[in-house]
């Protein structure tokens, strides 16, 4: 009598074809082949220190339910705006780490002590934010083409980082522990950057 | 009649083992640094010594015996303070006895939970402070050189983190009886590795 041979059992011989096909050499960072627009939208989420200030800001604004993105918002994007722009003069290159990483310490605070603080003094934090975030992004070599789509990537990266995570977290944190868990993620923030403050220091 | 053995799936899977072992691994001459070699090394730090592992889960199970408001306050503090003790580490701050320090932490965090201690919240966040400085700084003085000090820094909160979680997970067992007796089990387990370490280093 002929046993009939189960189909993932045939299946198998080409699975072990296919894991004995060599991987791809990747000696080079991919993100030079990308796009110029992907490479600006990229430059936020692979810059530690901008992403840390970033989720701080975004958590900041979900803290408040219901969400309150427009007012910092309306900050946050036209100053961005603005400080990449600026980087186009070419007067400011990059800007001292201990800036945004002293910025994310004081989101994290805010956030770990679930402060909600005046208007006016929300406004300036995420002024001086989106001013720090945007002088740091500054795009060093290409035509006027190039750094326009790059900066154009990044600062739509930095608005849709800020945006969701707020967003998303007012959302998502209704009930106690969800609230527990935002200010959790604030005393990482805070610690984080206390920790890369004194590293930077100690430089 | 025709019996074909290797028609068995069990076969298949075997020599699929047998390839799967002959594979080789990735060639790692190089140094690794870098964004991602920092994050990895940070997070893999907090783990990779038992007297951190076992004071980290006992923060948490103390937690959760403390009751509600512990459960979030020593979570948040430990990490703050810590980091203190990092930066302290890292800027070359000596303190003194920081190994026995860590020891005594698992020791008495470890009796903490065995015995089911409640202490009014600011003196627990107290002791879980004063053990903190010294994890930190632990932490902040052993960094490797090569690695890339903003994502290691990151790495490393994450999972100390992530172990006060496991911690809390393992303390909410306190709601049942049974559970109780286990986590306090898991105390005296915790303070029994916090006695070896600290013998260790008091006998060395």
């Amino acid at each position: 009598m002929k046993k009939k041979v189960p189909t993932e059992c045939r299946l198998l011989p080409l699975a072990v074809l296919l894991l004995a096909v060599p991987s791809t050499a990747s000696a080079h960072s991919t993100v030079t082949s990308l796009g110029y627009f992907a490479g600006g939208v990229l430059h936020p989420l692979t810059t530690p220190t901008h992403l840390l200030v970033l989720i701080g800001l975004g958590l900041i604004c979900g803290q408040s339910t219901p969400p309150n993105l427009q007012k910092p918002l309306s900050v946050f994007i036209p100053v961005s705006a603005l400080a990449l722009c600026f980087t186009l003069t070419g007067f400011i290159k990059s800007v001292y780490i201990p800036i945004l990483v002293g910025v994310a310490l004081v989101a994290g605070i805010l956030i770990a002590l679930q402060i909600s603080l005046p208007w006016g003094i929300t406004k300036l934090l995420f002024a001086a934010a989106a001013m720090a975030i945007g002088l740091d992004s500054a795009v060093e070599t290409g035509n006027w083409i190039i750094v326009t789509k790059t900066l154009l990537g990044t600062w739509m990266c930095l608005a849709v980082i800020v945006g969701y995570t707020g967003y998303y977290i007012s959302h998502f944190s209704k009930k106690e522990w969800q609230k527990i868990g935002v200010r959790v993620i604030g005393s990482w923030i805070t610690a984080a950057s206390l920790m890369i403050l004194a590293f930077t220091l100690r430089r | 009649m025709n019996k074909r053995t290797n028609s068995n799936p069990s076969v298949f899977l075997g020599v699929l083992l047998v390839i799967f072992c002959l594979l080789p691994p990735p060639a790692s001459a190089h140094q690794q640094t870098g964004t991602v070699w920092g994050f990895t090394s940070g997070f893999i730090h907090p783990l990779t010594g038992l007297d951190h592992i076992s004071a980290m889960m006992a923060v948490g199970l103390w937690g959760a015996f403390l009751g509600e408001t512990a459960i979030w306050v020593l979570p948040i503090v430990f990490p703050v303070v810590m980091a203190i003790g990092g930066a302290l580490g890292v800027i070359g701050v000596p303190i003194p006895g920081v190994e026995t320090g860590i020891a005594l932490s698992s020791l008495i965090l470890g009796i903490m939970v065995a015995c089911g201690l409640r202490p009014p919240l600011w003196i627990a966040a107290v002791i879980v402070g004063t053990f903190a400085i010294f994890h930190g700084h632990a932490h902040g003085a052993e960094m490797p050189k090569a690695a890339n000090a903003i994502t290691y820094a990151v790495g490393f909160v994450i999972a100390t983190g992530l172990l006060h979680l496991s911690g809390i997970s393992l303390g909410l067992l306190v709601r049942w009886p049974l559970g109780q007796k286990l986590v306090r089990l898991g105390g005296v387990g915790i303070a029994m590795i916090g006695f070896g370490f600290l013998f260790k280093f008091i006998s060395a």
